[in-house]
């Protein structure tokens, strides 16, 4: 039995203005993996090929209003269907395809009446297979097409991420180059606070009085300072670095 | 303002040499009340007494009209573009007539109409080509295919002009192809809301 991926399933069209013959299609073709739109007119063919995507259209020739030649003639001219490769089923004789005029966009092939079941099932089954090719292929190019995408993306993540590392780097290099030199800046008030304590365990008045008029501000300043390092700690982003160096200046 | 059941909210029509009969075709079908603004622009050579003679038929339910720069594009009658103008449909749901340079070398340009009619009306518009011997009109279905609306053409196979149809079916992916018995048919029920998109 032929067998068809069954993630893609094909659709065939078969337009024939004698049900009989559409059964009989339909009864051969019933091995495929596919579903069999079948319908008796031309017109009613066209509407079909406008709305579903076929893997294959079986025509009869002999049709009236619109023969087979001319509904492939159309096919040929509709966008989504100018490829959509038609056998024609014909009781003439083997001159009959030299009046088909549409070979040079998607393929043709011809079977004679009385259809040969074997024959049939052959040349439906090699379309088949090419349309199943090339509905992975184009799977797979979609597939492709995304990770191309999804890499693209990642690159440019990447590419953001590096400027960020690099702008941080440069200001934690900023940051120790001038921390080294406003060291004393820091040491100043620590030293004013260490004079506080020995003033206490002394017991002089006098020079507590003079570092008293000092302390509140000291006070101030150390609770911003506590306040910048734990956010800069935090956050990883030294992006205050410069006003929590103006910050240590001042105290 | 009769606004349709359907949710279209106009139709425009194009059409070149071979056009008056199938748009007579069409026409004939549509009820007085049909409640969908129809917009037309064929090229011809001005006020054909021919022309006048066809699309004056009794059989129409719908009065042709030629319209006046600024009318509203509303039910009730045929918007013709009128012989040497362009015929645009503005923002603001009114005619507009244009004397600038000739697209695709005519004037009325089917492609002016149906872009201007599908930057107005989006998925809610309907564009219809006829027979033709140019390729005027293709940009313009493509456009109203690209917004979301509906696109038909005459079966070319029985038009008088192919070209311009089968240019047009080889540049958009059409939604139906139909006979002008057709297309009236299917515009009358898709009105009445009996037709299945």
């Amino acid at each position: 039995m032929p067998k068809i991926n069954k993630k893609i399933r094909p659709k065939i069209l078969a337009i024939d203005d004698k049900q009989a013959n559409l059964l009989a299609l339909e009864a051969v073709l019933d091995d495929f993996e596919c579903d069999i739109y079948s319908v008796t007119s031309g017109e009613a063919g066209l509407q079909l090929i406008l709305k579903h995507d076929f893997a294959l259209a079986l025509l009869d020739v002999q049709m009236p209003v619109m023969n087979g030649f001319e509904v492939a003639e159309l096919i040929r001219g509709i966008k989504k269907s100018k490829y959509l490769p038609v056998i024609f089923i014909t009781a003439l004789n083997e001159k009959e395809e030299y009046k088909f005029k549409g070979y040079e966009a998607g393929a043709v092939d011809f079977l004679f009446k009385p259809v040969d079941p074997k024959i049939l099932k052959s040349k439906v089954g090699v379309f088949l297979e090419l349309y199943k090719q090339k509905a992975l292929v184009s799977t797979r190019v979609a597939e492709l097409k995304k990770k191309v995408e999804e890499a693209n993306h990642e690159i440019d993540i990447r590419k953001q991420a590096q400027t960020i590392y690099e702008k941080n780097t440069h200001k934690n290099e900023l940051f120790l180059d001038t921390a080294g030199d406003n060291f004393s800046e820091i040491a100043i008030p620590t030293q004013m606070f260490m004079g506080f304590v020995e003033s206490i365990e002394k017991g002089d008045i006098s020079e507590l009085e003079k570092q008293l008029a000092s302390l509140s501000a000291l006070i101030e300043k150390g609770k911003l300072l506590e306040l910048r390092l734990s956010e800069l700690i935090k956050e990883g982003d030294f992006s205050g670095t410069l006003d929590l160096l103006e910050t240590i200046k001042m105290v | 303002m009769n606004v349709s059941t359907s949710g279209f909210e106009g139709i425009v029509i194009g059409g070149s040499a071979g056009s008056i009969s199938p748009l007579c075709a069409i026409l004939s079908a549509l009820p007085s009340d049909f409640s969908i603004p129809i917009a037309v622009a064929l090229h011809r050579s001005s006020g054909g007494v021919e022309f006048h003679k066809a699309l004056g038929s009794p059989e129409m339910a719908l009065k042709i009209y030629e319209p006046n720069d600024r009318d509203p594009f509303v039910a009730g009658k045929v918007f013709l573009a009128p012989a040497d103008y362009h015929m645009l449909v503005d923002k603001d749901k009114t005619i507009c007539l244009s004397t600038s340079d000739m697209t695709n070398y005519a004037r009325p340009s089917i492609d002016e109409l149906f872009e201007t009619a599908a930057d107005c009306f989006g998925k809610k518009l309907i564009g219809i080509i006829l027979s033709g011997a140019s390729r005027d009109g293709s940009d313009g279905l493509m456009k109203i295919k690209a917004k979301g609306g509906l696109t038909i053409v005459q079966n070319p196979l029985k038009a008088d002009g192919e070209t311009m149809i089968r240019s047009a079916m080889e540049t958009t992916n059409i939604d139906y192809l139909y006979s002008p018995e057709q297309i009236g048919r299917f515009l009358k029920d898709l009105d009445k809301g009996s037709a299945t998109l």
